[in-house]
């Protein structure tokens, strides 16, 4: 069964960026889309009231339209049906505010987006290793 | 006294001398002596003997108080006679013969003659036996005894008397008894002598007392008694004589003796009786006399001021005068007769005792004593006495002469306590007194005086020319004319001048002084009095100096200065700055009220008042007006000041209307800058953060077209690819670079302590990698602690280091030397290179953000660096500059405070 990831992100090119890199380096992962915050706690709400598979993970980016990435953490750890997906914050930001208050708000890791594709590809795929490979999930969903 | 007393030592010796001469023809054999007259008895050795006996024993007890012996030697004399006589007695009575008659010598008796030989006869043996007892009476301490020893006197007396007219008459019975042996002629005449010395032992009692003294009576006696008897005795010769020629008969001569007696009787009684009259006249004069002087005696003590009593030897008083008495508050009468010590009392008596005692040995003492009890309390008076003595020089008693010196010893202490309280105020108050005789034109100065004029009184004398002579001669003239003016008007002299002292000091002198006038109205004296003022006058000139400063202070400072009436607010004093500031002139200014120019309501400026005038606040904004109607914002300080009583605010008034309007315009432009900086701030974090994602995009996805599609491209497309890629790198690189920039004066981190060599190590290891890759060298000396912000130190040194390493020449290995020295209040750092060196044209310039020098392919870098550095040295407070010699070196100098 194939790992879920849920990429949540304005921009469209970085969404992109994520879908090109992990498909590049041949991973067999369903990826999720949403461009803003309420889209994606939507997309989860529904997911959950149908009964589908959640995300295995979820890459939040911090600058969204309307609700913030932080805010959209907030709201995520406080549903008790999606507070154990584990959050990787991306941001472009390097900001130390931002990068400690998102470990505060219970994201796992925090990313910085790098500025060339070749560091981003880099990146991406060690993300994937770390978070999507079936048997890391498996252990992780055994436990 | 004296007289009779005489008489009776006299009448011993003549007793005495009569049993000597007796004794004396007993021991020669001379009848004459023995018998005076042939044929007559004789007087025998017994008689004699007891005669001189007796009279040894009257002279004895006669001679004033008899000492032990001679009393004992006088009573043995008694007891022999008395015993002799006893004996002899006991002998013609008794027909005994004891043997005592002719115990020395043989008497051979006229013949015919039956009588015992050497025996006295019975009468003389008697008188003896009396004589005896009368001397052992004499002294006895019983005056009865003495008077009836006065008796037996008496009869010796008589029996004498007998023997004398006996033999006088031719009639032997009155002297000789039968064939007893009579009594000798010069035994019957020692026998009166003998008898009249006995008398006059005692003769101031008893019978004898009535012959002595001089009443009347005694002097009676005296007179006609050896009239009476030398009359009889003679008439009865004269008759006896003329019996015996016959020149008439036994009846005849009785008739002539009784008619002779009666008629010398008769005068002798009227003469007696005229010079008793004439006697008693002369008394009762002599009494008047007596009383008149007694009275006048009287009249004198008791009207002077002295106290007067006469004492006998037991101290009981005998007179006293009525002063004396008074003092005690008794009556002369009650005085006299008592002793001191009830009078005086116990504690004064015991003062005055010892002098008495002195005065009674014959001294003369004088002393003070304190009489506690008298009418009018304690008196303190002078007592002075002076010994009474008799006609032989013995004390009797004394008199007592006492003054009150109480007002006396009062007004001298009195004198003593003000003379002393001038000279303590003259030495405390540095004041001398002179007294200035104008006549003589001499002066006279108190000792204070001299050390004024720092003269020494034992030196110096005091005169017009000395006093003269010490003036300050800038004074000489005026100092005179101040007299002479004080001298012409009559008036008080009161005049300050200057003295130079022998020491040359010069001291400031007040003199004041009063003249006394003659009837003609010239000056005959001056006195007054000189006191040093020369503290007082440097005060008040010190005084007058600051009071002119602070009015210069007041009127001609620029401050706007006002004084204030808390309670009516009105406006009592302001200066020139003031008149000038409110635009009015100066008396229009005084007439206003602080209502008028302050803009508040008045009962605001009330409450200020009251506050400044309490000390609780005393600076204050106030909107005042001021003449042209414009109102300026003038800062008041005011401090309440009490002056003899009123409290007046002072108030000095700042105008700080521009001021304000500075400060006003200062807030709005600090505000739009903290704005304008707020803005930038977000600016560069909006930049940071939002022209990053879009760049992101250009530099990621033009990548990855190089990537997928580079093969399919030609070699200007992949190039121009290249470049997008570059251009878009840079951008984000400058980006950072502000970010980064920005960042250093946003994060405000503390101040804290700084180790430099600590840090600049941290900054090399930080730049580790470009250090090996170039073989930089960096050294440095020894670095201070300062006080500065640790991670943008180590910023510091890591880009001046990292700049110096970039900025290498070829071919030469970088050498970088950090060194510091202290320029006091901060420490100047030092980074030298070796490296290409700076055109020193650009030496402002390379501090500028993003100026570049060189071709970023030459040298790559956004030219951020030293913008940064320059901030980070400026936000510690401190300079960066830089000192350059192209192709050899650079070296960067900041400093730290």
């Amino acid at each position: 069964m194939k790992p879920i990831l849920l990429v949540v992100d304005d921009n469209r090119g970085d969404r992109d960026l994520v879908r090109q890199s992990l498909t590049e380096f041949g991973t067999d992962v369903e990826i999720l889309e949403a461009a803003d915050g309420d889209v994606a706690l939507e997309l989860l709400e529904t997911r959950v009231r149908e009964k589908q598979r959640l995300p295995n993970v979820i890459l939040l980016d911090l600058k969204l339209v309307r609700l913030s990435g932080h805010e959209v953490l907030i709201r995520l750890k406080a549903d008790t049906a999606l507070s154990h997906i584990p959050v990787v914050v991306f941001t472009s930001s390097q900001d130390e505010a931002d990068i400690s208050r998102s470990y505060q708000l219970g994201a796992v890791s925090v990313l910085t987006k790098p500025l060339t594709f070749c560091e981003a590809d880099e990146m991406y795929r060690t993300f994937a290793l770390f978070w999507l490979s079936s048997g890391t999930f498996d252990s992780r969903g055994k436990s | 006294m004296s007289r009779i007393r005489f008489s009776a030592s006299s009448a011993g010796i003549l007793t005495c001398a009569i049993g000597t001469v007796a004794l004396l023809g007993w021991t020669l054999d001379l009848e004459m002596l023995k018998s005076v007259v042939p044929g007559f008895v004789s007087m025998k050795f017994n008689t004699a003997l007891c005669f001189g006996m007796a009279g040894m024993a009257l002279l004895l007890i006669r001679t004033g108080k008899p000492a032990f012996p001679a009393l004992l030697a006088a009573r043995c004399c008694a007891v022999a006679v008395a015993v002799i006589g006893g004996m002899n007695l006991v002998e013609d009575l008794g027909r005994i013969d004891f043997g005592i008659d002719q115990a020395l010598f043989q008497d051979i008796l006229p013949p015919g003659s039956r009588a015992a030989p050497g025996r006295m006869a019975p009468l003389t043996a008697l008188s003896f036996i009396f004589t005896g007892t009368v001397l052992l009476l004499a002294d006895s301490p019983d005056l009865k005894q003495r008077i009836r020893g006065q008796w037996l006197a008496l009869l010796v007396m008589l029996f004498g008397m007998l023997g004398v007219i006996g033999y006088l008459y031719g009639v032997d019975s009155f002297h000789t008894l039968g064939h007893y042996t009579g009594m000798a002629l010069h035994t019957a005449l020692a026998f009166m002598v003998l008898a009249g010395g006995l008398l006059l032992l005692n003769s101031s009692i008893g019978i004898v007392a009535i012959t002595t003294g001089s009443q009347p009576g005694a002097l009676m006696i005296r007179k006609l008694t050896p009239m009476v008897v030398g009359t009889a005795v003679i008439l009865g010769g004269l008759t006896q004589w003329g019996k015996q020629i016959d020149l008439f008969d036994d009846r005849m001569a009785a008739a002539l003796l009784i008619t002779a007696l009666i008629l010398i009787i008769s005068g002798l009684i009227w003469l007696t009786a005229e010079a008793l009259n004439r006697a008693d006249y002369q008394r009762r004069r002599t009494e008047e006399e007596l009383r008149d002087k007694e009275q006048q005696l009287r009249t004198v003590t008791d009207n002077a001021p002295v106290y007067i009593a006469q004492c006998d030897r037991d101290r009981r008083y005998r007179f006293v005068n009525k002063p004396y008495a008074d003092r005690f508050g008794r009556t002369v009468s009650d005085l006299i007769g008592r002793h001191p010590r009830e009078i005086m009392g116990e504690e004064t008596y015991a003062q005055a005792s010892p002098h008495m005692e002195a005065v009674l040995r014959g001294e003369r003492p004088e002393y003070v004593l304190t009489l506690p009890v008298t009418p009018e309390g304690p008196r303190v008076v002078r007592v002075a006495y002076s010994p009474e003595s008799d006609a032989d020089g013995a004390v009797v008693g004394f008199v007592a002469a006492i003054i009150d010196i109480t007002e006396r010893t009062r007004t001298t202490e009195s004198l003593l306590i003000a003379t002393e309280r001038l000279d303590l105020a003259q030495r405390v108050a540095r004041f001398g007194v002179w007294d200035w005789d104008i006549v003589s034109n001499s002066t006279v100065w108190s000792e204070e005086m001299f050390h004024l004029f720092g003269l020494d009184p034992g030196i110096s004398s005091a005169s017009v020319e000395v006093w003269q002579g010490i003036l300050h001669p800038d004074d000489r003239v005026a100092a005179g004319q101040a007299i002479e003016a004080a001298l012409r008007e009559h008036t008080m002299l009161d005049s300050d001048y200057r003295i130079v002292t022998p020491d040359q000091q010069v001291r400031w002198i007040n003199a004041t002084g009063k003249a006394t006038y003659d009837d003609s109205g010239r000056p005959v004296r001056m006195i007054g009095i000189c006191a040093d003022i020369t503290e007082r006058r440097q005060a008040e000139e010190v005084l007058r100096t600051r009071e002119q400063q602070f009015q210069m202070m007041f009127e001609n400072h620029d401050a706007v200065m006002l004084l204030i009436n808390p309670e009516t607010g009105a406006i009592i004093d302001a200066n020139g700055a003031a008149a000038r500031f409110y635009g009015y002139d100066f008396a229009t200014l005084i007439s206003k009220n602080i209502n008028d120019i302050n803009a508040l309501d008045p009962n605001e400026i009330k409450t200020v008042c009251s506050r400044a005038l309490h000390g609780e606040r005393n600076t204050f904004i106030f909107p005042h007006r001021i003449a042209g109607g414009e109102t300026r914002m003038v800062e008041v300080n005011a401090s309440p000041i009490t002056h003899k009583g009123q409290t007046i605010l002072f108030s000095i008034i700042h105008d700080i209307t521009d001021r304000i309007r500075a400060e006003e315009q200062l807030r709005k432009t600090l505000a739009e800058l903290s704005r304008s900086n707020e803005e930038l701030q977000q600016f560069a974090y909006v930049a940071s953060h939002d022209l990053r994602e879009p760049l992101r995009m250009v530099v990621s996805y033009t990548e990855l077209l190089a990537k997928r599609y580079g093969n399919q491209l030609d070699d200007a497309a992949n190039k121009f690819i290249a470049y997008a890629v570059e251009g878009a790198t840079r951008l984000q690189r400058l980006i950072d670079d502000l970010l980064a920039f920005s960042r250093v004066g946003t994060k405000r981190q503390p101040q804290e302590s700084a180790p430099t060599g600590e840090l600049l190590d941290a900054a090399v290891h930080n730049l580790q990698a470009a250090i090996e890759e170039s073989g930089a060298v960096i050294t440095h000396d020894a670095l201070p602690t300062v006080r500065a912000d640790h991670s943008q130190l180590i910023q510091l040194f890591q880009n001046l280091v990292g700049n110096a390493i970039k900025f290498r020449r070829p071919g030469a290995p970088p050498h970088i030397h950090v060194t510091a020295c202290n320029l006091g209040q901060e420490w100047q750092f030092s980074v030298a290179d070796n490296g290409i060196g700076i055109d020193p044209q650009f030496n402002e310039r390379i501090f500028v953000i993003f100026q570049r020098l060189h071709a970023r392919e030459q040298y790559p870098g956004t030219g951020i660096g030293l913008a940064i550095c320059k901030r980070i040295v400026e936000r510690h407070g401190g300079r960066i500059w830089v000192e350059s010699t192209p192709g050899e070196g650079t070296t960067f100098h900041f400093t730290l405070g």
